[in-house]
């Protein structure tokens, strides 16, 4: 078996492993650890071994059905991608350690996080559009199992469904793109039948619109976003997961994978600027509204994806995939930080908190990192990715990208502003959550080591990510491989006018935040307004959505329990006479049944008497 | 050694066993359980030797043919083989056989009678495996009717709620289809001469007139449709499963549905080339329709029971979606279809027995909740076959219904392409909402708050039943291709010969 897929099924054999239970939680807690942790390695020991073969395709494993090849592909892509889904998900299961502490069922929810794991990088590494939906729908398990971790509460279990039913609506259309795909290429390689379709228009059209709704649900974008910010219901270390390293960014990952052939269709392109635009802005709003820590991170996870998928949008998978490694970092360490506070304080709803700096000092230091990466404040990681973004949408503005420059222009304006949108939703939750008066009674200590050394570690990328980036390392031609131009174009930024009036309005956005932050703590927190109810995104999939559907079962039901049943029974009903006269003269059913079985035994054979005869 | 005696015995064996029990005197009632698992492990072990003894590289001829004359004057043969297509659902039937004897090891349904019981069950294996090897149109027919007797009997008597109506609707119809059936092969027959299934399928068959098979093919395809079952001839079967016993429920699940489709791909398409092409539209519409409407109607029931039944609807009607197609990537599609929905939905209804056994319920309104707290090793293997079910890619479920679209993008006929289209994407949709109900099932069952007590959980006798079932769920998942390359080469004559009769 070769290096790549190992790094795929070794996190699976431990999920496997630990949910055949048996043994200590100590062998549960190894065995969780062990599996991410291995992938991890053997990642690094790919990466290391550059220059790969490029792209270098495996073929290791039996090929599901005959005409479809297997594969995987190890490139700059897919190798900076595993290493981060690998590094973060390791963290995540030691963090899981001590955050779990006292969980009934947690050689299970380590197993789940090892398969979601398996699952993502299985996406990562797949050269065979076979194993990149394997991959696919087996993630979209994993999240519905860990949302519902703990399925006693109600919460948790309508926020598991909504997760597994919401992105399965979005995977109608990846299924059947993916089968169009194969359908008209004649081969499932991700290569060969990317290709093949970059060369016909037509297909390109159809193939990438069907998946783009897949990835719209997997990344939570509108309409299919508002799985997400439910999804919270999960326990911290999930939301880390999801929000980072698995099930969203793999979404983003899949329009990077076939990007040459979402090239070829500058229509969905187009669709997609309209969609990142809609939700980078709107989720921002929404997150500035919202009263719960986690909430407000959950949607600035949407928002955050947005700029990525605006990105790929204006033809620059770099930039894309550059916010996408550097928000994997910050944003797994804001949930992580988030978790903290909330194993000690148990409760994350932002009017209980306030005050907790000098009590938890690490998690307010780490935090405050992640706050001001989310902001984009420099030098930090998001800095540099979100300025990638919106340098690229500079780039198509003035006309020299793939889209139009009107499409370029509107990128451009709504990131700029949602980026002071950012900084003043980013300084209101600081400001509320570590600043200010205690307002809860609760004791609050600094979380165990297991919890916070994994914090510290994530903050290093959160800050150094961005400058490792430019100066034009390794780890940026592994980024770059492709023949577009953005992260080049980052590197040439130097003291550009936007870098400098996003920089502006993000400091006075966040002025502004704080200002309303450490005005009065109702007035920052309008939590029955539209906004913080999603403007009514959930009412829309009721309305349009699960009523009619319910109502359709209901008469489907009623229908199958009176008109087909009778009539059908009707077309029988020679035969009931037949059997009910049997019936009455010998009240056995027994001698009914082997009645109508002989009668009919009789007419078989005289009607092959009859056929012999003629 | 010659292998010819392979599969006589494999209806030796459980026929002769079925005669002991009828024989026996009243003692056997303390080991007919036990003579009835040794009677199906000898059946599994000699399908074991099947498919040792079977040849890949020729998986497109039938083998280990026997034949004997039987009624010289109405040219009806006693004639057995086994090919790619036959091969993987006769080793379905010795296993499911096996398991439903485990599982009833010392431990029958309400009332008990060990003799009728086992007795009928072996009854039953020789109708199931004989079907699948029988190379005569007669002999088909007559172990198609052989499986009634006894799964009406299964239902009637040791069934449970308005059990003797379901035995009833369930023989009036499929009586009905398959005199109706027979009447179609009659026509056959007459009209070719011979009822010898190969002979009738390198051509002979397609001799016949179009207006000749097409009356043909429709006759059949009555009595196929009934025994799959295709919307909207399938309101026996949740009556008959809410009703029968576990065992009854799994082997009607797990092979009787698949003798309808068998059927098709048997007989109507190589045998009524002409008329497949002309039905086949059709058939592919009320498939979908059946997806569909299986899908919602299955939300809509509120025991467990019901819920698998209407599953089966929709996933059948995959595997017919399959068939229509008539490409060779839906044909095989609609083959690994049958299979694995005889696996998980197989363990599906055993799970759900044992579940009754336990709570005494299957209604939603009575089941206790929590069942992953109240038993967990149990929930965790109701929450496996229905994510299984419901089509998880890595688990057997999903390549049946995943290649099935896949043949619906291309379908043999390419006049027809646009209309199979419109069927892939209905059938897409179903795969989603057949996600709907099966998490409603969990989050009813498996989930919420836990009750007091504790239910007992998987005893030893059931993991030997389950363990085969779970274990290649997963190795078709993750490794299709085991089975595919079986029925492909068989699937490729069938298909080139239609292919043939198109031009």
């Amino acid at each position: 078996m070769t290096a790549p897929l190992m790094m795929v099924v070794i996190p699976a054999i431990t999920a496997l492993v630990g949910l055949l239970g048996g043994g200590s939680r100590r062998w549960a807690a190894a065995l969780a650890v062990a599996g991410p942790f291995t992938s991890l390695v053997i990642a690094a020991m790919i990466a290391l071994d550059e220059p790969w073969t490029d792209p270098l395709l495996d073929s290791g494993f039996a090929s599901p059905i005959q005409p479809f090849p297997a594969a995987t592909v190890v490139d700059g892509l897919s190798i900076s991608v595993a290493l981060m889904v690998a590094f973060v998900a390791t963290l995540v299961q030691v963090y899981s350690v001590g955050y779990m502490r006292g969980e009934p069922r947690y050689s299970s929810y380590s197993a789940f996080i090892s398969l979601f794991t398996s699952a993502m990088l299985a996406v990562v590494v797949a050269g065979d559009l076979l194993i990149l939906v394997v991959g696919w729908e087996v993630m979209g398990l994993c999240s519905y199992l860990l949302i519902g971790q703990h399925w006693e509460s109600a919460e948790a279990r309508q926020a598991a469904v909504k997760a597994f039913l919401v992105t399965k609506v979005g995977d109608v259309g990846f299924i059947i793109g993916v089968i169009v795909l194969i359908g008209s290429t004649g081969t499932s390689s991700i290569t060969d039948a990317v290709r093949a379709a970059a060369a016909d228009p037509t297909v390109a059209v159809v193939a990438s619109s069907l998946i783009l709704l897949g990835v719209l649900g997997k990344s939570a974008q509108f309409p299919l976003h508002a799985w997400l910010p439910d999804a919270m219901a999960g326990p911290s270390p999930v939301s880390a997961l999801i929000h980072a390293a698995t099930m969203v960014a793999a979404g983003i990952y899949v329009v990077a994978r076939l990007y040459p052939m979402f090239l070829a269709a500058p229509e969905v392109l187009t669709v997609m600027a309209f969609i990142a635009c809609v939700t980078m802005l709107g989720a921002a709003v929404i997150a500035l509204a919202q009263s719960d820590l986690k909430r407000v991170l959950a949607w600035s996870t949407v928002s955050q994806l947005a700029y990525m998928l605006a990105a790929l949008s204006v033809g620059s998978r770099d930039a894309a995939i550059f916010h996408l490694l550097s928000h994997a970092f910050f944003k797994a360490l804001l949930f992580l930080a988030a978790g903290v506070v909330i194993h000690e304080l148990g409760t994350s709803v932002i009017a209980r908190l306030g005050g907790l700096r000098s009590a938890m000092p690490v998690t307010f230091v780490t935090m405050t990192v992640g706050l001001l990466a989310l902001a984009g404040v420099f030098p930090l990681a998001g800095f540099f990715s979100k300025e990638s973004v919106l340098a690229a949408a500079e780039h198509a503005a003035q006309g020299e990208g793939e889209v139009s420059a009107a499409v370029g222009w509107l990128v451009l304006v709504v990131g700029v502003l949602t980026v002071a949108v950012t900084a003043a939703y980013a300084m209101r939750l600081f400001v509320l959550t570590w600043l200010g008066e205690r307002r809860s009674s609760a004791s609050a200590h600094e979380g165990p080591l297991i919890m916070t050394i994994p914090l510290l570690v994530l903050a290093v990328p959160s800050v150094a990510f961005g400058v490792v980036i430019l100066r034009d390392s390794w780890l940026s031609t592994w980024i770059t491989a492709e023949a577009t131009q953005p992260l080049a174009a980052v590197s040439a930024l130097g003291p550009e006018a936007l870098t400098v009036v996003a920089s502006v309005i993000a400091v006075v956005a966040g002025g502004v935040g704080w200002l309303v932050a450490r005005g009065t703590v109702s007035r920052a927190l309008p939590d029955d307004g539209r906004a913080a109810r999603g403007f009514g995104v959930d009412a829309l999939y009721d309305v349009t959505t699960v009523r009619p559907y319910l109502w359709l079962v209901r008469r489907t039901a009623a229908f199958d329990r009176r008109v087909v049943s009778r009539a059908v029974a009707e077309v029988g009903v020679g035969t009931q006479a037949a059997g009910s006269t049997i019936q009455q003269r010998h009240r056995g059913d027994v001698q009914r049944y082997i009645g109508v079985a002989l009668t009919s035994g009789v007419v078989v054979l005289v009607l092959l008497l009859v056929a012999v005869a003629t | 050694m010659s292998d010819a005696w392979l599969l006589p015995t494999l209806l030796v064996v459980p026929l002769v066993g079925a005669i002991v029990m009828l024989i026996a005197g009243a003692t056997a009632e303390r080991w007919a359980t036990t003579f009835g698992l040794i009677v199906q492990s000898i059946g599994l072990a000699i399908t074991l030797l099947v498919v040792a003894n079977f040849s890949l590289s020729d998986a497109a001829t039938m083998q280990m043919v026997v034949e004997w004359s039987w009624i010289p004057e109405l040219a009806v043969d006693f004639r057995l083989g086994v090919d790619g297509i036959s091969l993987p659902l006769v080793v379905l039937t010795s296993l499911l056989g096996w398991c439903a004897a485990v599982y009833t090891f010392r431990h029958l349904p309400e009332p008990g009678r060990a003799r009728g019981f086992v007795g009928l069950l072996l009854l039953l294996q020789v109708g199931m495996v004989g079907t699948f090897l029988a190379l005569d149109l007669i002999l088909f027919f007559l172990f198609f009717e052989v499986v009634l007797i006894p799964m009406w009997f299964v239902i009637a008597f040791w069934g449970s709620g308005p059990r003797r109506r379901a035995a009833n609707t369930f023989i009036l119809y499929t009586v009905l289809g398959s005199v109706v059936m027979v009447v179609g092969f009659l026509i056959v027959i007459v009209q070719t001469g011979s009822s010898n299934m190969v002979e009738l399928a390198s051509g002979l068959g397609a001799e016949m007139s179009s207006g000749v098979q097409l009356t043909a093919a429709l006759l059949i395809l009555v009595g196929l449709a009934v025994k799959t079952p295709m919307w909207p001839l399938h309101t026996w079967l949740p009556d008959a499963h809410t009703a029968a016993p576990t065992v009854g429920s799994v082997l009607l699940a797990g092979v009787l549905l698949k003798m309808g489709t068998y059927g098709m791909v048997r007989i109507v398409l190589p045998v009524l080339p002409d008329a497949a092409l002309a039905v086949a539209p059709f058939l592919g519409a009320f498939a979908v329709v059946g997806i569909l409407y299986g899908a919602v109607a299955s939300y809509g029931q509120n025991d467990l029971k019901r819920v698998i039944a209407f599953s089966s609807v929709g996933h059948m009607g995959f595997v017919l979606l399959g068939i229509s197609t008539l490409s060779i990537v839906g044909v095989n599609a609609a083959l690994f279809g049958n299979v694995a929905h005889g696996l998980i939905t197989g363990l599906l209804f055993f799970l759900v027995g044992s579940i009754k056994e336990r709570t005494g319920a299957t209604s939603f309104t009575q089941l206790p909740r929590a069942l992953y707290t109240t038993a967990p090793r149990l929930g965790f293997l109701l929450g496996f076959a229905a994510i299984a079910s419901l089509g998880l890619p890595g688990l057997a479920g999903f390549w049946g219904e995943f290649l099935a679209l896949v043949g619906a993008y291309h379908p043999l006929d390419s006049g027809a392409r646009l209309f199979y289209r419109v069927l892939l994407v209905l059938g897409a949709v179903g795969m989603v909402l057949a996600a709907a109900y099966f998490v409603r099932v969990l989050r009813r069952v498996g989930q919420g708050e836990a009750p007091p007590q504790r239910f007992a959980d998987v005893r030893p006798r059931e993991w030997l039943t389950w363990t085969p079932l779970v274990l290649l769920t997963l190795v078709l998942g993750l490794a299709p291709i085991v089975l595919l390359e079986v029925t492909d080469p068989s699937v490729r004559v069938v298909v080139e010969s239609l292919a043939g009769a198109l031009s």
